[in-house]
């Protein structure tokens, strides 16, 4: 320990600490602007200075380590008047009179013109007004009697930068703390953001002061949260002043589970921040879990009201009328010809209770979920047929292989710790995958394959790794191999690229035995927030029913079509739907179900409900209730339970979600000992997961896998890869409702090689026909340096389900879970 | 060229090329040609040279030697014919038969080539040169022995022998001993001592470890570490290899500006024939040392001098520099250890390691040992590249080996240290030149920058123009640099505007002293130093400009008239004729009156009117409204 004396104040701090840590916990508050948890001290704003003993003149305390007998004094004259002396430049380059005015907090005239400033000239029109860390320090430097400055002002009149999605760039406000700077680069290694010109002129831009679109800005938002002044500001929230309070809960839109900071003010959330302390998520986020909560919850065409289908329109009723016109739906149909979808992004409550609706009311078994959709082969009961990793694991993994997957889109802050380690050293990153991404410049070894050929791919990595005598090879395979076999610790993380594949199973077992083989854990990387929970809950209920795509299939039969089909959250593909009568919930109006239900109910978002999820490794975390739901809307399970009660099927007297976990925690082995109450004390428990799936033989490397009937030809020359939408909340595509992802991920485009797109004639943004043996689609041209010839890749947008499932039907004969491969040929409109 | 396997091997070749070089009688042409030398057509010199000795067919009776720059700048090109060692100056191309004629074969001297000092006294011999004569030049006399291009040239003065010694038989610390010993302190500026330096790096934990030479010289006027490279290269790389073994670096990197790309061009060739003859690369001469040398460029940034920034940049990074500690020597480049050094402190290495550190100290004062070069330029008649012993006063560089001020006017300060540094006035001409003295005069040593002004340089003028280049190189990041820089700019433009009042003098002092206070690293901690000293030594010069309205040295355009007396103006019409706003108005042969609304103060009316008849004046305007 080092000992050391400020203001007069003993105090003892570890070795590494700084004079500023010291004062911290020695009760001394300096004023600091550049210094920010978490980010490496910057030495930047200068008003941190102290003196020090035997030292002359002054030191910045947040880069003075701390030394053994050290003497500091904080406030003394002289430094007040350099604090001052320093806060008067940064005065004089701001617009001051929010921080220098007197009448500031009594200034009324100006505030109803706010929304229509164009440039922040004081107070009442910064986005940051009320939670401006740059007036806290003017008000610590100066004290009561308020700041004043004998400097003229240097009003640096730049345009504000509103070009980008999400985030406004205001110069005039920005100090040059570097804070956004060192979060991008240090703490995201997202390196977009540095200082660009010199002297007076310098500012904070990105490289060649292209907009963030273009310089690999993910919208993690990291840059924002750390901004002290209005200069960077979340374009939603600029007008919100501070929130009121703060709940913290988990983000659903993917399932690594984020714990975000919601913000609640006048009963609606304003805003929603990684939590940093204790959290999985460490303080990191991704543009949904950032940006996307408010929009997507304050979208204008959220369902608010109940409605039912009368000569071809709906109308908004009262509930009473829908809950009845479904009970009798349900009444009128066979059981055997009803089905239950439910969607991946509900919670554990809202899964248990479809489970049961559909067991104890609609006395049916065809029940399953989105699930089946995107990780067919792990659904039925079957584990991935290997340990599972941990999200910790892949911190102290020695190698991590990702197989089918870029995680890096559609689960960053996971990806972040892959980063993040292989970029301090300790794991070397193994990339199997058609394509490059954003994550292989970092990747020690890149095995590219062509679509359909994963387990041919995994069988001979696997049989490379296990040979005894190595012949010494360059190879990619061999390299990767090589790595895996001396790691010692592994973890293989893979995705749709491998599971919706009609030879899917085969593809889960190819992993279980190279996991074998190297002794790694497995990590599958579920899609929606409680995908896992499903699956867990999927498989403590009886078994036999159709499956979702075979539900589908059934809604479609002209002959025989399914008498009722209820949708919880999820659409249906696009196509000629038959069902005599559909019922669907949501948040939104399906894009394809909303054209025929019958009835419609509205449900809360879930910053609005109570509820429970499990993240892709099995930790099970609360959501909670930020803001009432939106009009009349309710959660899944109170509707589900307001039907039952109609038809008079009991066991669904539930007055709150905590009742239905405490029902779930005693029937599925998963969540033995779970509640609500232990959840919040302890902020997360692990489940238990029954088996760790069925034990899987490791097979003699076969050279025979199936045939894909879907090989490209001489008419049909590519291989299109229709990507699950990772950016989806129940059947509702983010894009749809929120713009800016829209902007980012590019709906409804096919994304071709340069030189593909070159022999074609087709350039970005040129409007294409895909064309496969069954169909045709029009979509616009991406053309990518990442992509791989011969392939186009396109997201299989929600709501507009796969086209590949459109178009080739093509199951796995094991999981019935779609193929999302198909040939096609490409067109120039 | 065949590679040293051991050190016996080096000597023998290094005393073989020294006796052909010290044992000649041949006659020895030596042109010499840096950026500077060039920049007057030295190349064009050499050109001739060559093509006459071929034309003549004379390359076995005489030597030609191309070299970097002598230092003497005032009179570049200059040739120097040895034995006799006769120094020509301003030589042009037609006067090169002539010398190969006259002087080289018959031994005669060519009067009016010779070298004419401020009291009109006619030099021949380059050692006879008042120049010359005050320096003690150790580092740059090489510069006239060597052929940069020429590695053996090198070896053949006693190049490299301060490393055999070394490697023969010197410990690593032995080394550090020997560079304490000779009190060297860092010749970039902030006179750290270099040998303490070193010991800290080598006692540093880690493995790798890295050594650095600083050759991002960016004060304006300063240009003594591009005529060490350009001219002397292995000289550099010699230290840094010594340095390199001391310290236990095994990578080096020349950071060297992108505007000298002569000094580029010769140090790629050096690393390129030092590795040829095996005195860089795993295994040097045989001894198990191993040490190689990288190039980096840097792109212009003037904090890039500064060591941490130069990391930075190195490292692909914005060049911005960063706290310390943890300093260089703890964690650096890489985030290893690390050791820079500057140029001339490289340079000054295998002197004290071939002599000695003990003979090395017997140079110079109490508290700064050795040499110093100067870039002695401004108002003076002697320019140049001046080595002086330190503890030399700033008298004798500006009036004896300077040659005092141009055209007979007034001296009134010297500037030392570039941007960074202070104004010295004329009272303190007789200070010492040491680390010591000069930042107690307010100013500091810095890299070795003097800029001489006489009664014609406004004070206030100076400070501005100083401030306004850090203001534009401060790389941005702490506030009292980056704002503060640009409202003192700001102040001092309003000054000289003849806007300032009372108020803008103690505004810009308070500003002054916190910026040098507060500010993060060297660069803004010395930016003030131009406008403290001045303040400090001219007041009154800001005072006039403030409280009269004047520019006691007409230079601030907004507080001078030019005028044209009519007793003088002859009416010859060249002044209206190239007045750019059509301001001056008269006929021929009578005289011609500036109309003060348009006039735009350029000072071509001034220019242009014939020396015989100077009927142009600038005055203040208050003085002619009184008159």
């Amino acid at each position: 320990m080092i000992h050391l004396n400020i203001d007069g104040r003993k105090i003892s701090v570890e070795p590494g600490a700084t004079v500023l840590d010291a004062a911290r916990k020695a009760g001394v508050n300096v004023p600091t602007l550049c210094d920010h948890a978490g980010l490496s001290p910057f030495g930047a704003c200068r008003l941190c200075i102290v003196e020090v003993e035997g030292k002359p003149g002054v030191s910045a305390s947040c880069s003075t380590p701390a030394a053994d007998g050290m003497t500091v004094l904080t406030d003394t004259e002289n430094l007040r008047a350099l604090r001052k002396g320093i806060m008067e430049l940064l005065i004089s380059e701001h617009p001051n009179s929010c921080l220098i005015c007197a009448d500031k907090m009594d200034c009324w005239e100006n505030h109803e013109c706010t929304r229509r400033a164009e440039i922040t000239t004081g107070c009442k029109f910064c986005p940051q007004t009320g939670r401006c860390e740059f007036q806290n320090a003017v008000h610590q430097v100066y004290g009561d009697k308020g700041a004043s400055t004998k400097l003229p002002s240097r009003y640096k009149n730049i345009p504000v930068e509103r070009r980008d999605p999400f985030i406004d760039q205001d110069d005039n406000l920005c100090i040059l703390c570097g804070r956004c700077v060192r979060a991008c680069a240090d703490v995201e290694m997202n390196n977009v953001l540095d200082f660009m010109h010199r002297g007076s002129q310098s500012r904070v831009g990105t490289p060649f002061n292209r907009p963030l679109t273009e310089s690999g800005c993910v919208f993690c938002g990291a840059c924002v949260d750390v901004c002290p002044t209005g200069s960077l500001s979340e374009r939603v929230r600029r007008w919100e002043g501070p929130a009121e309070s703060s709940i913290a809960s988990t983000c659903s839109y993917c399932s690594v589970g984020c714990q975000l900071e919601l913000g609640v003010k006048g009963g609606r959330v304003v805003d929603s921040t990684p939590r940093r302390d204790g959290s999985l998520n460490e303080g990191h986020a991704c543009v949904r879990g950032r940006f996307s909560v408010v929009e997507f919850t304050r979208s204008v065409k959220r369902l608010k009201h109940p409605m039912v289908r009368r000569n071809g329109e709906l109308i908004e009723v009262p509930w009473e009328t829908a809950v009845n016109a479904v009970a009798e739906g349900i009444l009128r149909s066979k059981p055997e010809k009803s089905a239950v979808v439910y969607s991946g992004s509900c919670s554990n409550e809202d899964v248990y209770a479809a489970h049961k609706f559909a067991r104890d009311v609609m006395k049916t078994k065809n029940v399953d979920n989105s699930l089946r959709l995107s990780y067919g082969p792990l659904t039925d009961g079957e584990g991935a047929g290997a340990p599972a990793a941990r999200i910790a694991d892949l911190a102290d993994a020695a190698a991590v292989l990702i197989v089918g997957a870029d995680p890096d889109f559609s689960h960053p802050v996971l990806a972040h710790k892959i980063k993040k380690s292989v970029s301090q050293g300790k794991t070397r990153l193994v990339i199997m995958s058609p394509s490059a991404s954003r994550l292989s410049p970092l990747a020690a070894c890149e095995i590219r394959y062509a679509p359909g050929a994963e387990k041919d791919t995994l069988d001979l990595l696997r049989a490379r790794a296990v040979r005894k005598k190595v012949a010494e090879s360059n190879g990619h395979i061999d390299i990767a191999a090589k790595i895996l076999r001396r790691a010692g610790s592994v973890v293989i993380v893979y995705g749709t690229g491998l599971m919706r594949r009609m030879d899917g199973a085969a593809n889960r077992d190819a992993v279980a035995a190279l996991a074998k083989a190297v002794s790694a854990k497995v990590m599958p990387l579920f899609s929606r927030a409680n995908d896992r929970g499903a699956q867990e809950i999927a498989a403590s209920f009886e078994a036999g029913g159709l499956r979702t795509p075979e539900i589908f299939q059934a809604a479609r039969c002209a002959k025989e079509p399914l008498d009722f089909l209820y949708l919880v959250g999820e659409d249906v593909p696009p196509g000629d739907y038959k069902a005599k009568f559909t019922v669907v919930q949501d948040m939104f109006l399906p894009a394809e179900a909303g054209k025929f239900a019958d009835v419609v109910f509205p449900v809360a978002g879930f910053v609005e409900a109570e509820g429970t999820y499990v993240n892709l490794e099995g930790r099970i975390q609360r959501a909670r209730r930020a803001a009432k739901p939106l009009g009349t809307s309710k959660t899944d399970w109170e509707i589900l339970a307001a039907v039952a009660k109609k038809i008079g099927a009991a066991g669904f007297e539930y007055a709150e979600a905590s009742e239905i976990m405490t029902e779930l925690a005693k029937n599925v082995p998963f969540f033995k000992g779970v509640t609500f109450k232990a959840l919040s004390k302890e902020g997360a428990t692990y489940g238990k997961p029954a088996k760790a799936g069925k034990k899987v033989k490791a097979k003699k490397r076969s050279g025979l896998r199936m045939e894909h009937p879907e090989r490209p030809d001489k008419n049909y020359p590519f291989s299109l890869v229709a990507e699950y939408d990772e950016f989806a909340y129940k059947s509702t595509p983010l894009a749809a409702q929120v713009p800016g992802i829209a902007r980012i991920q590019q709906p409804a485009a096919v994304v071709l090689s340069p030189r593909d797109a070159e022999s074609m004639g087709i350039g970005s943004g040129t409007p294409v026909s895909v064309i496969s043996r069954r169909g045709r689609l029009a979509a616009k041209a991406v053309v990518s340096q990442d992509a791989r010839e011969g392939v186009a890749r396109m997201v299989a947008r929600g709501g507009e389900a796969s086209p590949a499932l459109v178009m080739n039907g093509l199951l796995d004969p094991a999981s019935k879970s779609p193929d999302e491969m198909c040939a096609v040929r490409i067109e120039k409109l | 060229m065949k590679a040293f396997k051991t050190i016996e091997d080096f000597e023998e070749t290094a005393a073989h090329l020294g006796r052909q070089g010290s044992g000649t009688t041949v006659p020895t042409v030596t042109i010499s040609s840096g950026t500077c030398g060039r920049a007057r057509g030295s190349d064009k010199v050499v050109e001739a040279f060559r093509s006459e000795i071929a034309k003549r067919k004379l390359a076995d009776k005489v030597r030609l030697r191309v070299t970097g720059c002598h230092g003497f700048c005032q009179v570049e090109p200059t040739v120097v014919v040895d034995p006799a060692g006769i120094l020509y100056q301003g030589v042009g191309v037609g006067d090169v038969p002539e010398i190969l004629e006259r002087t080289v074969l018959k031994g005669e001297t060519i009067e009016r080539l010779l070298y004419t000092d401020t009291k009109k006294k006619t030099h021949a011999r380059e050692a006879d040169i008042p120049f010359y004569k005050k320096q003690d030049r150790r580092i740059l006399s090489q510069n006239k022995l060597v052929d940069p291009t020429r590695i053996d040239d090198y070896i053949a003065i006693g190049g490299y022998s301060a490393l055999a010694k070394t490697l023969e038989g010197m410990s690593p610390e032995k080394v550090i001993a020997e560079v304490k010993t000779s009190g060297l302190r860092g010749r970039g500026g902030a006179g750290f001592p270099t040998g303490a330096k070193w010991e800290f790096c080598r006692n540093a934990a880690g493995e790798a470890k890295y050594v650095i030479c600083n050759a991002d010289e960016g004060d304006p006027g300063a240009y003594m570490d591009r005529s060490v490279l350009e001219g002397n290269p292995h000289s550099v790389l010699e230290g840094m290899i010594i340095g390199a073994y001391a310290i236990g670096a095994r990578k080096g990197y020349v950071y060297v500006r992108m505007e000298y790309p002569l000094a580029i061009e010769h140090v790629a060739l050096a690393i390129q024939s030092a590795k040829e003859r095996g005195l860089l690369g795993p295994d040097i001469m045989g001894s198990g040392f191993g040490f190689e040398v990288e190039i980096c460029r840097g792109a212009g940034a003037f904090v890039c001098g500064e060591e941490t920034a130069l990391i930075a940049s190195i490292e692909g990074k914005r060049g911005m520099p960063r706290p310390r500690p943890p300093y260089p020597a703890q964690s650096g480049l890489w985030g290893k250890p690390t050791n820079i050094n500057n140029v001339e402190s490289w340079a000054n290495i295998p002197l004290i390691v071939r002599k000695g550190g003990d003979e090395y100290a017997k140079t110079g004062t109490k508290t700064a040992k050795g040499t110093k070069i100067f870039s002695l330029v401004g108002k003076i008649n002697n320019t140049g590249l001046v080595e002086v012993p330190m503890g030399i006063t700033l008298r004798e560089i500006v009036e004896d080996i300077g040659g005092g001020t141009p055209k007979g006017k007034k001296f009134k300060a010297v500037q030392t240290g570039g941007p960074s540094g202070g104004c010295i006035p004329a009272k303190h001409l007789d200070l010492p030149v040491d680390y010591d003295s000069l930042a107690k005069a307010g100013s500091i040593m810095g890299s070795g920058g003097m800029i001489v002004m006489d009664e014609t340089t406004c004070m206030v003028d100076v400070a501005h123009y100083f401030l306004s280049f850090t203001q534009e190189e401060s790389c941005g990041k702490c506030t009292p640099c980056r704002v503060g820089t640009r409202q003192m700019v700001d102040i001092l433009a309003k000054i000289k505007r003849g806007e300032g009042t009372r108020q803008d003098i103690t505004q810009l002092e308070q500003l002054a002293k916190m910026v040098k206070l507060t500010s993060l690293c060297g660069l803004g901690q010395t930016a003030p130093n131009p406008v403290l000293t001045t303040l400090r030594y001219f007041r009154d010069e800001y005072e006039a400009h403030v409280n009269e309205k004047t520019c006691p040295a007409l230079v601030c355009k907004d507080l001078v008239q030019y005028e044209i007396l009519e007793s003088k103006c002859v009416g010859c019409t060249l002044c209206a004729k190239e007045c750019a706003s059509q301001a001056i108005s008269g006929e021929a042969k009578k005289p011609h009156t500036i109309d003060q609304e348009k006039c735009i103060r350029c000072g071509v009316c001034m220019t242009v009117c014939p020396e015989k008849v100077a009927a142009v004046v600038k005055k203040s305007p208050a003085k002619v409204a009184v008159a």
